[in-house]
Formats: structure tokens, sequence, C-alpha cells
């Protein structure tokens, strides 16, 4: 129940005017703190809901393939440059994140521990090429992408890419490389 | 004993799973070679194909046999790897179905729709063909191979999940722990574990620097006025496409680890040097592929001669510590020669000799007069047709051998006459093409360059033949699979 | 496998939701940048060019009336740009070039709008009217001195100017053409000369045959 509060009172406090402004004035704040800190709400809204309604998961997300498919949906069309901007520009898409994303949330705490090992790697794995590529574009592209946002913001947005690439990239390899034999991954 | 029975039923739904992927990269690879035979055909000035069809041609042979070794090779490193780890069944039928899927696509977006980059698909091409095809053909193209790459990295994940939890790490998976001296060396990995993980490092970063080129191209294609950087695409290009090709053949050369110990009736034990041989392989081969970049000046220099330095390493230790403990096992065995055994063989001759033109490539001076002739095919038609793809049907032998009561015949001999000495030809072909400086990707020659290229295509047609002969055996053995009883799995052989 | 239809449904109705998702937030991947979606929308709705007062580097004011049963191929700038505007002028006149002569003039004119009134007074439009080689007649360069005609226009148009601070504008570019009744028709990559010159010379010869 805690949780449940905490969850939607952090959302509503992201939603007020000043804080939106606040995040969404920059846009790699915007991306890389709003964005992620509405999944994490979200997250914390789903670990109250699975206890809550264990049976409506089990039912429908049994294997969790359900949940992941439409988190990466959602996250690919807020990974397509337009979004960002429009969400800006239109209530409409503004609402649709703030409805969207925790969502996101709540279906990826369900599903993330029921797709197994092979299922996380294999998200991961792509998100690491995805975010790759989103640094690529961002940096890279001679045309201003957003209309609501400056070339330079744009690049600086890529450079936080590149950081988060690197990063999942070191712990693959941490990953792959230190020694699991004491602590099997449970499957 | 219904543990036993249980096994022996798990096996068998396991060996017609990969015979279905040895099928299908057998049927690939053969009609692949029909594609071959008439662009030399045009070459040789014999077929008058438009240079649109030749272009086509070329980017079919290309990404068919490419993709049908790979499948091919997954699947036979599927088949040894799970004998020592465990594997999902699921995970495998998945890739081999977005493999056909994709095979679908690729087919469709190259002959409906002329996408005719060739299998490089270099950027900016797939975007830039002044009308030489529209946008559909290049995205069902490059997502057909975001398809393929999709299931080849489910597949890589499981083996290395298996690895990691039979071992503990990928790097143990290596033998790195025997390195440091904390295990004995009788205790390191079995060869076809040590392959498959280095095979899984390196295509698995192949496939999302891939992944990210792939998806790259396929924003350019819908928006052309999002531009990327070329030479970093092509540096992702050619660290995904060199790595995936070179991998084939270190997954099909478990079949030669597996195969000639149990024909020879003698242990192939691991020794250091395998290891640091493997280690060195892994490393060389995710780093070499700036071979390709050799003509590209504006590259860093360093990163240039580390192309040509390591290029000359790559290959080499793991093929010399191969061949030559191949050589130690069979020699004064008394060693039973059928046709896998003789392919098996061949397959490390063609590896040894085809390593030569590569290294001879892979010099930075005479790259620049080389890189852009038939010196190159002649290379990999070597290295590959002679080498990695007749692992596959030596494995395909095997296999027959081991799991039915199908016996080798004499047609199947002079397949292997047929396809060895007509493969041969093909590789000399290029590289004599290659000498007199004929260049490479043109559909039309000068007469000066049209006698190679008809002695090659003749040459191709037998390798048809011999390819047909081999895998008319594979599906005679699908037919009688089973035959051969559990408790003949191994005296079979003796 | 009865057991868990519940979860396979759901399986399927996420894939559509969220190929839903994709195609409606693209346009029908048409659109993946507001730029891209801005242009696709005003082709959809071709809005009318607004009653706007403009001034010119010769210092004639008058309103669109000028150009009546003309087309109009314009775009829109500001002269203190270092980047991309000099770029969006020369490719105009690569248009403007291509076009048959007996066009020009007669059956559609150029317009380069400066949104920067304060500083693109007549006199520096008419420095920058002659570094680009136009001619001050088919091809002429304009402010808008009243500011709020000048939003509403490039609100209309969904044109977007953020001040960057340093006395320069962050804007969109692209190539507008006005049909002969004021109506917005086409929107074109300003990129790609040879295809708006394309487009523009088929519009004009299917209508003049027509």
């Amino acid at each position: 129940m805690k949780s449940l509060l905490l969850g939607i009172c952090m959302i509503i406090v992201l939603a007020l005017p000043p804080m939106r402004e606040l995040l969404e004035s920059v846009m790699i704040v915007h991306m890389l703190v709003q964005l992620p800190l509405l999944i994490i709400f979200g997250w914390i809204i789903g670990k109250y809901l699975l206890q809550r309604f264990p049976g409506f998961f089990a039912n429908w997300n049994g294997n969790g393939i359900p949940g992941i498919i439409i988190v990466i949906f959602v996250t690919t069309y807020w990974m397509i440059p337009r979004a960002v901007d429009e969400a800006l520009t239109y209530p409409a898409v503004e609402l649709f994140k703030f409805i969207s994303l925790p969502i996101v949330g709540i279906l990826l705490a369900d599903s993330w521990k029921k797709i197994l090992l092979i299922g996380r790697s294999f998200v991961f794995l792509n998100y690491l090429s995805m975010f790759g590529l989103m640094a690529w574009l961002y940096i890279d592209a001679p045309i201003q992408i957003c209309n609501n946002y400056l070339v330079a913001e744009q690049k600086a947005l890529g450079w936080g890419f590149v950081i988060i690439t690197a990063a999942m990239v070191l712990f693959t390899l941490q990953y792959v490389f230190i020694d699991h034999s004491e602590n099997l991954p449970s499957e | 004993m219904s543990k036993d029975i249980a096994y022996h039923y798990e096996d068998k739904s396991r060996n017609k799973l990969v015979a279905a992927y040895l099928l299908t990269g057998g049927l690939v690879i053969g009609l692949m070679m029909v594609f071959g035979i008439l662009m030399l055909l045009n070459q040789g000035g014999i077929l008058n194909l438009s240079p649109a069809t030749f272009y086509q041609f070329l980017t079919i042979h290309g990404t068919g046999m490419i993709g049908a070794a790979a499948l091919a090779a997954a699947g036979l490193m599927w088949y040894f790897l799970g004998q020592y780890v465990q594997l999902s069944k699921k995970i495998f039928v998945w890739n081999l179905v977005l493999f056909i899927i994709a095979v679908v696509m690729v087919i469709v977006g190259i002959f409906s729709f002329e996408y005719a980059s060739a299998w490089t698909f270099l950027y900016p091409l797939p975007a830039l063909s002044a009308n030489a095809w529209g946008t559909i053909g290049a995205l069902l193209y490059l997502v057909g191979m975001l398809v393929l790459g999709t299931g080849f990295l489910l597949l890589y994940i499981d083996t290395g999940r298996a690895i990691i939890r039979k071992y503990g790490s990928l790097t143990k998976g290596l033998g790195w722990d025997i390195l440091f001296g904390k295990k004995d060396v009788k205790d390191a990995p079995p060869k076809a574990v040590i392959a498959s993980t280095m095979v899984t490092i390196v295509n698995t970063t192949a496939i999302i620097a891939g992944a990210i080129v792939l998806i790259m191209n396929i924003i350019n294609v819908i928006n052309p006025s999002f531009t990327f950087d070329p030479l970093l695409a092509k540096n992702l290009t050619y660290a995904f496409g060199h790595v995936f090709a070179n991998a084939i053949i270190y997954m099909a050369v478990i079949v030669v680890y597996e195969l000639l110990p149990k024909y020879a009736n003698r242990p192939w034990g691991v020794s250091k040097l395998f290891l640091v041989a493997w280690t060195c392989s892994t490393i060389f081969t995710l780093v070499i592929y700036t071979h390709h970049m050799l003509m590209d000046p504006v590259m860093p220099r360093w990163m240039l001669i580390m192309g040509q330095v390591l290029s000359y390493a790559n290959g080499l230790p793991v093929l010399v510590v191969t061949a030559y403990g191949a050589l130690m096992v069979v020699y004064k065995s008394g060693i039973k020669w059928d046709m896998a055994s003789r392919l098996a063989y061949l397959s490390m001759f063609g590896w040894v000799i085809g390593v030569v033109p590569a290294i001879i490539d892979a010099t930075i001076v005479v790259n620049h007069v080389m890189h852009n002739t038939k010196w190159v095919p002649g290379h990999f038609h070597m290295y590959m047709g002679v080498g990695a793809v007749v692992m596959l049907f030596s494995f395909m032998y095997y296999l027959a051998k081991v799991d039915s009561d199908v016996q080798d015949t004499m047609l199947d001999k002079i397949g292997f006459f047929c396809y060895a000495i007509a493969m041969f030809s093909i590789s000399i072909q290029f590289l004599v093409s290659g000498a007199i400086s004929t260049p490479r990707r043109w559909a039309t020659h000068f007469p000066e360059w049209m006698g190679p290229a008809q002695f090659g295509a003749i040459a191709g047609v037998f390798a048809v033949i011999g390819t047909l002969i081999f895998v008319i055996h594979f599906i005679r053995y699908m037919k009688n699979r089973g035959t051969a009883g559990s408790d003949m799995y191994e005296k079979k052989l003796a | 496998m009865k057991r868990n239809w519940r979860n396979h449904l759901a399986t399927i109705i996420s894939i559509v939701l969220g190929l839903l998702i994709i195609y409606f937030g693209t346009d029908g991947l048409h659109a993946f940048t507001a730029e891209s979606a801005r242009t696709y929308r005003l082709m959809q709705e071709q809005p009318a060019f607004p009653e706007v007062t403009l001034e010119d580097s010769k210092e004639r004011v008058y309103t669109l009336s000028e150009f009546e049963g003309k087309y109009v191929f314009l775009t829109f700038i500001y002269t203190a740009c270092t980047d991309v505007c000099p770029v969006l002028e020369l490719n105009l006149k690569e248009v403007y070039d291509q076009l048959p002569e007996k066009y020009i003039g007669e059956e559609i004119v150029f317009l380069s709008v400066s949104f920067d009134p304060d500083r693109d007074d007549p006199e520096t439009l008419e420095t920058y009217r002659i570094a680009f080689g136009s001619d001050g007649e088919t091809w002429r360069m304009a402010r808008i001195p009243d500011k709020e005609e000048l939003q509403a226009l490039l609100e209309e148009f969904g044109v977007i100017v953020i001040p960057d601070g340093n006395g320069g504008f962050a804007h969109n570019s692209a190539f507008y053409f006005v049909d002969r009744e004021g109506y917005l028709i086409e929107v074109m990559d300003y990129q790609q000369t040879e295809k708006a010159a394309e487009k523009v010379l088929q519009v004009l010869e299917s209508e003049l045959e027509g």
C-alpha cells in the first residue's frame, strides 16, 4: 500500500507544471531523467499491484511476453524524436506520456522476472544497440531533429546515450567474465 | 532404464532439428552456386544478363551463401555443444523460423523489388540507388537481415547462458583459469565448448554492431535527410559482416575436433597452446575487420597497421594448432577413411591453403592494388568453399553415419572428387583473374578477362553436381533417421 | 494449452496495440520527426496565407494580393543567420534557375520572408538581395513589420522560431509552395532542389495545358 501511494505521489509531483517546466526545458533531462523516472515510479506501483492482484498478472501475463512486448513498443515510441517534441506541443501527447510510461514500469516489474535470463539478455542487448544508435543519431545528425530543442542540446543528449551504452557494455563484460559458479542464476 | 529411453527420445528429436538446419543450409548453398555460375557465364561473355540482373544475383549469392553457411554451421555447433551443456530447443527452432522468414523477405526484396546493393549493403547505397530500386526493396532486404540477426542473437545468448551455467563464465569457457594456472589442463573444457565460447563472444558483438548499422540504414532509407557518418557506418558494417562470415569456420571446425578422435580411436586432448590459440583468435577476429578499410586513407593509421599485422595473426593460431593436432591424431592410427573423415581432411587442407591468398591481400601495399580485383573472391571462395562448407558436408555424412544405417556409395565418392576439384578450380580461376587485374564486382568483362570466368563457370557446374550428391545422401539419411540405434552410436565408428 | 489461453490472447493484443501506437505515432510510418509530421499535416490541411502586410527591399509596402493569380514560392529566413539560411537561399536560387524563364514572374513569384523585422530593414534586405543575385522583382525579399501578423503567418505555416539567446534563431527550414488562390499546397525539402523544381513545373504545366 505504501509503495502504491509513494509511486502515485511521485508521478503527481512530476506532473506539476513547475516540475515539468524544469525537467522538460533541457532535452537530455527530459529524455534521460523524466522518462526513466516515470518508469521507475511505475515499477514501484507495480510492486504493490503484483501483490494485490497476483491472479490477474498470472493469467494475462503468465510468461511475461505480452508485458515485455508492450514495454518494447512504448519505449520505442518514446525514442522517436517526434514523440518527445510533440509532448511539448500537444497536451494529449504529454498526457499519454504520463500514462504510458508508468504502465511500462508496472509491466516491467512483472515481466522482467518472468522472461527468464534468456529473455532478459535479449532485451538488454537490443536496448544496448538501440541506445548506441540513438547516440549516433543525435550526435551525427546534421539537421535539427526536434523543433523544440537546439542542435547543441541534441548533441548533449547523444553523449548522454554514449555514456549509457558504454555503461551497458561494461556491465555485459563484467557479467560474462566474472565467475557465476557460486551463485547460479535461478532457472 | 527409463531415463535412458527418455534421453534417447530427446536425442532423436534434436537430431531431427539439426538435420533440418543442415538440409536448409545445403539446399540454399546449392541454389546459390547456380547464381554464381550464371554470373561467371555473364562475365565470360556466354550469357548476356542486364547489369541490373547481375547485381541482383551478386546480392543474393553473397547474402544467401553467408546466411546458409552460418545457419548450417550453427546447427553443427549446436549439435556438439548440446552434448556438453543444456541448450534450449525452443530457441533453436525459433532461429530456424526467423531465418526462413528472413530468407523470404530478402528474396522478395531482391527479385520483386530489384534491390541490389550487394550483401555488404554499404551505407548510403541502400537509399541511393539512382532509382535502380525503391524504398520497399531496400526495406525488405534490411529488415530481413535484421530478422536473421535477431534469430542468431537469441541462439548465441542461449549458448552463452548455457556455457556460463556449466563453466561459470565465458572466460572459463575459453579456459582462462587453466592459462592462469588455477586449474589443471586435464580439467579443461572440451574443444567444442571452447570453440562455441569464442563464436558466442564474437558473433554477439558482431550482431549488435550489425543491428546498429542496419537500423541506421533503415532510418536513412525512410527519411533521407537523416544522414550519418559513412566511415563509421563502414566500420560497423564490416565489424558485423567480416566477423559473422569469419565465425562460420570456427563453428564448423568443431566437427573436425569431434570426428577425428572418434575415427582414429585416439584422444585429442586440449593443451595450453590450444587455449592460447583460441583466445588469440577471439581477440583478433574482433579487431581485424579493419583490413577491409585499408583503402580508406581517412582511417587512423594505427588502425590500418593493426589490421594488417593482426590479419596475419588472425586465423593462424587456431589453424596451426588444429592442423597440427589433426595430423597427430590421424598419424599412424589406422583411421578408416569414409566420406565424413575424407571431407574433414579436405576442409583442413582448404583452410590451410585458403589462408595464403588472404595473408597476401592483407598486406597494405598489395591490398591497394589487389583488393578491388578478383583476388579477394579467390581467397574467400577457397576459404569458404574448400574449407568451411566442406566441414559442413563432413558433418552431414557424420550425422548420417551415427544416426542411420545409410551407407556411403560409389556415387558419394564421385561427388567428393567432383566437388573438391571443381571448388579448387573455381578458387584458382578467381586468383588468376586477380593476378591479371580483373576487377571484382563488375557485370561485364573485357575479352581478355573472359577466359578464367568461362573456366570457372564450367567448374561451377561440377561443384553443383557434387553438392547435389551430398544433399541427396543427406535426404536419404533423413528418411532413415534413427535406424542406427543408440547402442550403435559409438560402435559403428570403430 | 487450455490453461494459458489468456496469455496467448494477451500476446496478440499487445502486438496489435504496440503496432497501433507506432503506426499512429508516426502518421502511418510517414513522419518520424515533428518536422516531417508538420509538413505532412500542412499538406493535408492546406492552410490559407493569412492577411499580412509586406515591406520589401525596395521599401514597397503591399499585401499578398500583389501576387494575386500567381503561384508563390517562399522561404522563411533572417539575414543575420550564418548557417542554414544562406544554403536555403542558394537552393531557392537553384530552383529559380531550373524553371523556364517564361513562367518566372508571369505564373510564379519567388519570395523570401524575414522573421526578424527588427534588424532586417529594407536596407539590409537590399544588401542581402544583391548578395544572392535576386532581381528584387520576380524574386523579392521582404519583412513583415507587424509582429502580430508575422506570428499569425508563422503559426499558420508551422514555422517554429526559437531565439537562441545570442541574437540568432533556431528554426525549421523548407520550401513553401502557395497556389494562385493563396492556399499552401506543398511543403518541400529544401535540400532536394531538383525534386522541388520538378514538382513546381509539373503543377504549372498540368494547369496550363489542362
